[in-house]
């Protein structure tokens, strides 16, 4: 009976609309053991809710990964946090680490200067990629920076040549 | 009697309900008096709320009830695959007359009959329009509190629906915050 009530109540919390987009991600890689090489451009923050952000950064072909890359934030209010992106181009900032006040991004300071908000650079930092629009709430990088350029998204996280 | 009397009472309010049906045509349209399309886009209103509400991860996804088009987020045409995301000045393409009225359109049509009491008002009580208790933080919103109602961004809005959008409001919106 008791049992009964939880798995009801564990029923009744589930949010609809997360279990689908879990639905969507599909099964893992068996070559890949779960943990922080898996699952590699798909949306962190879907299952890592105790993320602050995540995602996956590629070499300019948009496929090998990235490694070693550093992905700095800057929030609405000038706290700052870093990554290393791994061997699958995956890099995460937990919660208990950054709490970010949103909106993240590129933004004009008091003086007039461009701050960039989002910043990914290489083993050459000549080679800086920066994200020229904001984030207003979802970290999960992947969650917009899908596969493939469409009107709804800008393709995968990348830095040109210079990347290690 | 007594039966008798509540079968004509159910009988006549059968009978009113299908009476009423007939007058409720499946193609009925309402019209909105909604501020003006060229300010929206001219004063900046637009490409304020582009840059603060469309970012793909808020308003920028088509499932949403408000959705924004424009060169900070969702582009309308779902053909410009392979586009430099971004508006111009980072080599993409900025936000089309299309996505304009795209944008205006779901704003304005998000609850047709109280923008057109706030129009009607000369925009008085905005605050009765969800869009903008929203923004206020007044009414639960997942961004948070976006504006303070009297900073630039909450005049940008609000001038607008008053009738004579503030394109220098507008345009602090968009470089005052982050």
């Amino acid at each position: 009976m008791k049992r009964g009530l939880l798995v009801f109540a564990a029923m009744a919390c589930a949010d609809p609309v997360n279990s689908a987009e879990r639905s969507a991600l599909g099964p893992e890689d068996p070559s890949v053991p779960k943990g922080e090489l898996h699952r590699p451009g798909q949306p962190c923050l879907v299952c890592h809710d105790d993320f602050a952000a995540a995602g996956t950064v590629y070499q300019d072909d948009l496929v090998t990964p990235s490694e070693g890359a550093t992905v700095t934030l800057i929030d609405a209010v000038g706290s700052q946090s870093s990554a290393t992106t791994n061997s699958a181009g995956n890099f995460f900032i937990r919660k208990s680490d950054w709490k970010p006040t949103f909106p993240v991004g590129t933004y004009t300071d008091g003086n007039g200067n461009t701050v960039f908000g989002i910043s990914v650079v290489g083993s050459d930092p000549n080679n800086a990629a920066q994200m020229i629009t904001q984030v207003g709430r979802d970290l999960g990088c992947n969650a917009c920076h899908q596969p493939e350029r469409t009107a709804e998204s800008p393709g995968p996280i990348y830095i040109t040549t210079g990347a290690p | 009697m007594r039966s008798y009397a509540y079968a004509i009472v159910v009988a006549s309010i059968a009978a009113l309900a299908c009476f009423a049906c007939q007058f409720a045509s499946s193609d009925l349209r309402t019209g909105v008096d909604a501020p003006d399309l060229g300010q929206f886009e001219t004063a900046g209103v637009a490409d304020y709320m582009d840059h603060r509400c469309g970012s793909l991860d808020c308003h920028g996804q088509a499932t949403r009830n408000l959705v924004m088009w424009g060169c900070n987020g969702l582009r309308l045409d779902p053909n410009e695959t392979g586009l430099i995301p971004g508006c111009r000045a980072s080599g993409g393409k900025n936000t089309t007359p299309e996505e304009y009225e795209a944008s205006y359109r779901s704003l304005v049509g998000l609850e047709p009959a109280v923008m057109t009491a706030v129009v009607q008002n000369g925009g008085q009580h905005p605050e009765l329009l969800t869009f903008i208790r929203k923004a206020r933080g007044w009414d639960a919103h997942k961004g948070g509190a976006l504006v303070t109602p009297g900073d630039d961004q909450d005049v940008c809005l609000t001038s607008w629906l008053a009738g004579s959008a503030d394109q220098t409001a507008c345009a602090n919106a968009i470089t005052e915050t982050p």
